[in-house]
């Protein structure tokens, strides 16, 4: 078995914003998005229809289980400006997008050089793993003020400036994550 | 699966809604009333019920200290640690077959474990089942209502339980007549029984490690909502590997001095497990423990000081574990141990006092251990309890699951489709194709788990999509959805989207028999073992006092031998032992076979040295106990 192509036809894509009920802007207040998440809970969370009737309690099980889904994208810078493009109409991300600009092709070979090497000791990894956080959230910060002006001004251009930055911060994450795991089996 | 109750009325005539912490090697039962949580005890005011089953032939199954009282005579009857074993397949289970006095076998039909008494098999969702129908009369006792109404429950498990073990925690439910309202974690549930009711927000580390399970857990507490933002642990790390290593240490020991290799024997095994307990105990609280075996029956008599500096080094390499789990979920949840602002102690093996002392220094604070870290879980289920019977309105619990889920694809890797530390309830979708023309079925292998290979990975099951019409490869649109319900159980459904063709499963453990036909059978069983059960244990613990007075009667030559003190002692628990005819309670004579069997320990030493002495001649140790 594999995996099907990604689904052609999107009607209505996910709006996780609208499901948690706070603002669609790429800047979000955590304390806000906690607020909302805990409000949503308190109507949904299955444990509140224990004594609801068998369809109230299967509507609160799937009603909860969107506000999960909405709230954990929303809460991972990534996965909301992923999540904010779609909801821009800007086509879905494919695995063979090859719209990486040529120093982020050069900085990923230089990154996967600079994995190979700091994996020989603890210190330089975490040094390595530290770095590559930051420059992930910086990435992520750089992508606010574009964002601002999606707001206004849907140019596809944009769109797929922000895709291509997008692709670069899923680059540095992949890497990261990738450490974490030698980290674990390693140890 | 949900019970469908009345729309309006909190407190319905069935009773409440229990709360109950099946433990490893003991079960609370709990109540959330007017007070708050409070757990149930039995009539002699005794909370704690271990979790054993003994099951001796031809009789009715005992549950409770009268199952405990039997295991060192009838170790490969008496079953401890069942949760060990629930829901886990034999290949899972090689590790803990070693040591444990019973036998172990597999069902022809099935992946799951079943223990062996020699006369019959039975699985260990039945053994669960026996302790929650002990802990349920308990409760109708102490509330003075009808068992029949006590129907509901809130039962805890580890936060690392698969969904094989859940299912099988839930049909242990089912054998003893209860309905699981929620299954709850552990760790999650010493939270809600702390309660921290304090404005701001505040985040919470839970480290809970009990006799054989580790759990971590970090939860965000605000406004009465109790969020886990991640959760680690280690299903195979606990107090159990605490006593291993002073079992192992005692049996070379004994081995060295005796010849004897008292592993060997599955009674042997069971006398030191307790021995390695006790000492244990001991060095919570003080400098040294007294490790000691004793077996009349055998000659053996054995006893060495441990000081904590040996204990502390022994168990070093499990504490340390520990530590890499707590890394672990602040590492998932992207935080600091700065971030942290209060860390619980839950599970008796967290009062060793090493594991207390590097749990506060990891995370640079003193842990919280004031509620009685045994009681903590069952007081959290009740609290659960009261939530899910509308009595604890300001609190709720929002859970996530510990193990990701997916879905097996070309080349055996993992698609995951849930992954672990998601929030639950949760649902996922994702679509498949197929890979042949013409392929008119597409199967499919739910997989539990973090490795990248599903062969590594625990399957939950396999399932077939089929009816699908011809099609070219990669035409077929197959949708698979996956919901995993506030338990932490999973549903999956398949849809083909071009044909329409569906198919839908909840995943099942493979048991030989319907959960009707065992549920029928425990209940009849129980429903007389409670009557005699006082009774039974009287004539058990006779029979052991019995034996024990012959054996010291037997070597009544050597009393010359004790001091006037040791005499003394050991006439006068003669003399009560010969009059024990008349007691009638089981408590009493227990004491009574306690003491004899202390009394004639220096008997036991003197016998001991004498073997020793004719060992060197060449005699061994049977045919000398035999003179």
């Amino acid at each position: 078995m594999q995996r099907a192509p990604a689904a052609v036809e999107n009607p209505s894509p996910f709006d996780p914003f609208q499901c948690i009920g706070i603002t669609r802007n790429f800047a979000i207040n955590e304390t806000a998005l906690d607020d909302a998440l805990i409000e949503a809970s308190l109507r949904w969370h299955p444990d509140r229809w224990v004594q609801g009737t068998a369809q109230e309690q299967k509507q609160a099980e799937k009603n909860m289980a969107q506000i999960n889904r909405a709230f954990g994208i929303l809460k991972d810078p990534l996965l909301r400006a992923e999540a904010l493009l779609t909801l821009f109409g800007a086509p879905l991300p494919t695995g063979t997008d090859k719209s990486a600009s040529q120093g982020f092709l050069m900085e990923m070979m230089e990154l996967k050089e600079e994995a190979k090497s700091a994996a020989k000791n603890p210190e330089t990894l975490s040094r390595f793993r530290t770095r590559l956080l930051t420059l992930e959230v910086q990435a992520l910060e750089e992508l606010r003020p574009t964002f601002e002006s999606l707001q206004e001004d849907l140019v596809a251009d944009t769109l797929s400036t922000v895709r291509g930055q997008l692709n670069r911060v899923q680059y540095l994450r992949r890497t990261r994550e990738g450490l974490n795991r030698n980290i674990l089996l390693g140890s | 699966m949900m019970t469908e109750l009345p729309i309006f009325g909190q407190d319905t005539p069935q009773g409440p809604i229990l709360g109950i912490d099946l433990g490893t090697t003991n079960t609370l039962v709990a109540v959330f009333d007017a007070s708050g949580a409070r757990i149930l005890a039995d009539a002699n005011g005794e909370e704690l019920l271990p979790s054993v089953v003994s099951f001796p032939k031809d009789e009715l199954p005992l549950v409770g200290q009268s199952a405990l009282d039997r295991a060192r005579f009838d170790p490969k009857r008496t079953i401890h640690s069942a949760k060990r074993l629930i829901g886990k397949g034999i290949a899972d289970l090689k590790e803990e077959q070693a040591s444990l006095p019973y036998d172990l076998v597999n069902t022809p039909d099935r992946s799951l474990a079943c223990i062996d008494l020699g006369y019959r098999q039975v699985n260990p969702s039945e053994v669960s089942g026996y302790i929650l129908a002990a802990a349920r009369s308990r409760a109708a006792q102490a509330l003075k209502i009808k068992r029949e109404d006590l129907t509901r429950a809130v039962i805890t498990v580890p936060a690392y339980f698969d969904d094989a073990q859940r299912q099988a925690t839930r049909d242990a439910a089912s054998f003893a007549g209860l309905d699981v309202v929620r299954m709850l974690s552990e760790p999650t549930a010493a939270a809600l029984a702390y309660g921290f009711e304090k404005k701001e927000a505040q985040r919470v580390i839970i480290f809970d490690l009990g006799g054989g399970t580790l759990d971590v857990s970090l939860l965000k507490l605000e406004k009465g909502v109790f969020r886990v933002l991640a959760t680690a642990g280690d299903t195979r790390l606990g107090g159990d590997d605490f006593d291993r290593f002073l079992m192992n240490l005692a049996a070379e020991k004994i081995q060295k001095k005796t010849g004897v290799d008292v592993l060997r024997s599955p009674a042997g095994r069971a006398t030191l497990r307790r021995a390695a307990e006790d000492c244990k105990k001991q060095l919570s609280t003080s400098e040294t423990g007294t490790l000691k075996y004793h077996d009349p029956q055998a000659g053996v008599a054995w006893k060495q000081e441990i000081d904590w500096r040996t204990f502390q080094k022994g168990i070093t390499p499990y504490v340390q574990r520990a530590l890499d789990a707590c890394a672990q979920v602040l590492q998932d949840a992207e935080l600091n141990i700065e971030d942290v602002d209060e860390v619980v102690l839950v599970g008796g093996s967290t009062r060793v006092p090493l594991v207390k002392a590097a749990v506060s220094q990891f995370f640079q604070t003193t842990c919280h251990d004031e509620l009685d870290p045994e009681k903590v879980v069952a007081l959290g289920a009740a609290v659960q309890a009261g939530i899910l019977g509308g009595k604890a309105n300001n609190l709720l619990l929002l859970d996530v699951t510990p193990l990701s889920l997916g879905i097996e694809t070309m080349g055996g890797t993992v698609s995951k489709l849930i992954p672990r530390n998601t929030a639950i309830p949760s649902q996922a979708k994702e679509t498949f194709t197929t890979y042949v023309d013409g392929q008119s079925a597409i199967s499919l292998n739910i997989i539990q788990g973090e490795r990248e290979m599903a062969s590594d990975n625990r399957s939950l099951g396999n399932f077939t999509l089929s009816g699908i019409p011809p099609m070219p490869a990669g035409l077929p649109q197959a949708t698979v959805q996956f919901t995993l319900d506030a338990d932490g159980l999973l549903r999956v459904q398949a849809k083909e989207q071009r044909s329409g063709v569906e198919t839908e499963i909840a995943i099942e453990p493979k048991h030989g028999l319907t959960d009707k036909e065992v549920e029928s059978m425990l209940q009849d069983a129980w429903n007389h073992a409670e009557e005699d059960l006082t009774q039974r244990r009287l004539a058990d613990v006779r029979m052991q006092l019995d034996t024990v007075s012959r054996s010291v009667e037997k070597s009544n030559s050597l009393f010359s031998q004790l001091s006037e003190v040791q005499r003394e002692r050991l006439e006068d628990a003669r003399e009560e032992a010969t009059t024990s005819d008349s007691v009638t309670s089981p408590d009493l004579l227990k004491g009574i076979l306690d003491e004899l069997e202390d009394a004639s320990y220096p008997l036991a030493e003197i016998l001991m040295n004498q073997v020793a002495v004719h060992a060197v001649q060449g005699q061994n140790l049977t045919e000398f106990s035999k003179e």
